[in-house]
This record gives structure tokens, C-alpha cells and sequence, in this order.
């Protein structure tokens, strides 16, 4: 991951949605819907941006995405740049999580909240869904109360 | 089993002329499209390498400095930004992204066993894991295969590809084996 720790949480202003993880990779939507749901974050996958994009039009508010950069029709850059134009999309927090090859100078850099590098962990999808969304309600530890 | 081109790379040549003339914009669209081409048409991938990648793509995508040092995770190269068109690029993506499914469905199984629960749920879900895990192995394996070949049409007898093809080739089996590039030469 790049970039993330260096900026501010903008999620303290975001209601809490779900995470749309957005990937034409099927087996990988398959999965981290699975586990992102499972941990207790609500999560949608779309096979394109496309998809997504329509589900947003209709009223979705994530309150993380995770976004692939190489898809089939509308790129992962392109994306980003539609969802920042959006009112509500302008802060919501954007991961790349990608197995292309980066550089360091590009403007979609700029403009998302971190990137994840394939192959990841799913610590660190979790950590990014525990930094923005807050630990899920299924791993929320009760206050200690007075015995 | 070694995967046989049913094309020859004239062929190959030719396939890709009819996608430009039929205004495809990409002559490489999805890592998909790459996987398939791996497996079934090599040639046109010998093609590609051999007479239509400029002298950008091999300085971008292969012989250039790294420029993903800083970046965390298990793969080099990753410090983001922009993504590259190259041949180097999708390949990488195309075999990132199993290694991906694989390693998250590995671990996804090994979180639900210490999740502990020792019913059926947990064993079906610890099944449907490791058979996606599976899949992504034979998915690999056949883009190996696929890049082998490549490289058997590369290595083989006949006339040498010309030398841009051949850095391009060996910087692309450097980068995929890790190891560092070589500048120069």
C-alpha cells in the first residue's frame, strides 16, 4: 500500500456504507465479497465500472471502494476520475488494488486514497476497510463493565 | 504438456492486421484476451514481440529502472500510478491477478478454520476456497505454459527474432522471475 498513511481519514465526514469492490476478475469479487462480509463490512462487487457507475446513478453509496485498474471497458483511471466529479464521490475513500505495473507520477495516484498491490494480503483490505469504516460490528470488543 | 501454436507467426501477423484494420483500439485489450492469446495463438504473441512493440514499451515495461522500490507487498514495481499498456504490463496483471485469487482464497480458508466453528458451513465454505485456490493453480499453469512456448518460439531453430525482441523477451522472463534488470548490455 502507498500513499494511504500519508493521508487524512476522510471518512469521519462519510456516512458508513458498504465497500463496492469493483473488479472484472469474478474470482476475486467472489472472495473478497465473502470475506469483507463475513468480517461484518456489507460489500457489493461489480464485474466493470460500468456497473458500478449505474448502481451509484441509482442511488449506491459505498463508503470504500476497492477498484481495479485493467477492466474491460471502462478503465479503473477513468473510473476514479467519474466517481471524483460526483458531490458524493469527491471524498469518499478509493483503493487501486492492481497487478499492473505503477509509476509513481500519475494522476490517478493523486486522486485515491491508497494502492494494493496484487497479489495482496487480506490484511491489508482489512486494514483499509478497519481505517475507513471502523472495526466491523462482529469484531467490535464490548467496554469493559464493573463485574 | 507444452502448449502448440496452431498459427505461424505469418499468420499471427496477419490476425493482427485484420484487428487494426478492424479499428480494434487496443491490439492487446484485457490480460483475458493475453491469456487466451498465450495459450492458443503464441505466434501472434511472437508477432507483437518481434515487430510492433516500440522502444517505449521495452524501456517502460522491462529494462528500465524499477520504479515500485518503495511499494509493500510481495511483487515488485507496485508504487503507483500509471498504468502501462505494455506487453510487460499484462502480463504481469494476467498472472498477478490468479496469484491474487489464490493467495486471498488460501487464506481466506485458513481464517475460516481458525474462525473454529467445526460444521458444515465451515467445511463447505473451507471446500469452496481451496477449489477456487485450485482453479487459479491450472490458470497459472497455463499462462506458464503459454509464456514457455513463447519462449520455446523465441529460443528456437530458425532464424534469431531480431535483437529489440530478444531484450524485449529476456526483460520480460527477468521481471516475472524477480530478478533485477539489466542495463546495457
Amino acid at each position: 500500500m502507498t500513499s494511504a498513511e500519508d493521508r487524512p481519514c476522510r471518512t469521519r465526514q462519510q456516512p458508513r456504507g458498504g465497500i463496492a469492490v469493483v473488479d472484472d476478475e469474478p474470482a476475486l469479487c467472489e472472495v473478497l465479497t465473502e470475506v469483507l462480509t463475513a468480517e461484518g463490512y456489507p460489500t457489493r462487487a461489480f464485474p466493470s465500472a460500468q456497473a458500478c457507475l449505474e448502481a451509484i446513478a441509482a442511488g449506491y453509496r459505498p463508503g470504500l471502494l476497492f477498484v481495479d485498474l485493467h477492466m474491460r471497458g471502462l478503465g479503473g483511471a477513468e473510473f476514479v476520475r467519474r466517481v471524483r466529479a460526483l458531490p458524493w464521490g469527491a471524498t469518499v475513500p478509493i483503493y487501486i488494488v492492481s497487478g499492473a505495473l505503477l509509476e509513481q507520477d500519475s494522476p490517478v495516484l493523486r486522486t485515491v486514497d491508497g494502492v494494493i498491490a496484487k497479489p495482496f494480503r487480506l490484511g491489508d483490505i482489512l486494514a483499509a476497510a478497519a481505517r475507513h469504516l471502523g472495526e466491523p460490528a462482529s469484531q467490535a470488543r464490548p467496554t469493559a463493565t464493573p463485574a | 504438456m507444452p502448449v502448440r501454436s496452431r498459427l505461424r507467426p505469418v499468420q499471427g501477423r496477419r490476425l493482427l492486421r485484420l484487428r487494426r484494420a478492424a479499428g480494434l483500439p487496443r491490439p492487446w485489450p484485457t490480460a483475458i484476451w493475453l491469456t487466451h492469446a498465450l495459450r492458443h495463438h503464441p505466434g501472434v504473441v511472437l508477432v507483437r514481440l518481434a515487430g510492433d512493440a516500440p522502444d517505449g514499451e521495452l524501456r517502460d515495461g522491462g529494462a528500465g529502472p524499477d520504479p515500485g522500490g518503495g511499494a509493500t507487498g510481495p511483487g515488485p514495481a507496485h508504487a503507483a500510478g500509471r498504468p502501462r499498456e505494455g506487453l510487460v504490463d499484462l502480463v504481469a496483471d494476467a498472472l498477478r491477478n490468479p496469484l491474487a485469487v489464490l493467495q486471498a482464497s488460501v487464506e481466506a480458508a485458513e481464517r475460516t478454520l481458525d474462525a473454529g466453528a467445526a460444521d458444515r458451513g465451515t467445511a463447505d465454505r473451507v471446500e469452496r476456497h481451496l477449489r477456487r485456490a485450485l482453479a487459479q493453480t491450472e490458470r497459472l499453469a497455463a499462462l506458464v505454459d503459454g509464456l514457455l512456448e513463447l519462449a520455446r518460439q523465441l529460443e528456437g531453430p530458425g532464424p534469431s527474432p531480431p535483437a529489440p525482441a530478444r531484450a524485449l523477451a529476456e526483460a520480460v522472463a527477468r521481471r516475472l522471475a524477480g530478478l533485477p534488470e539489466v542495463n546495457g548490455s
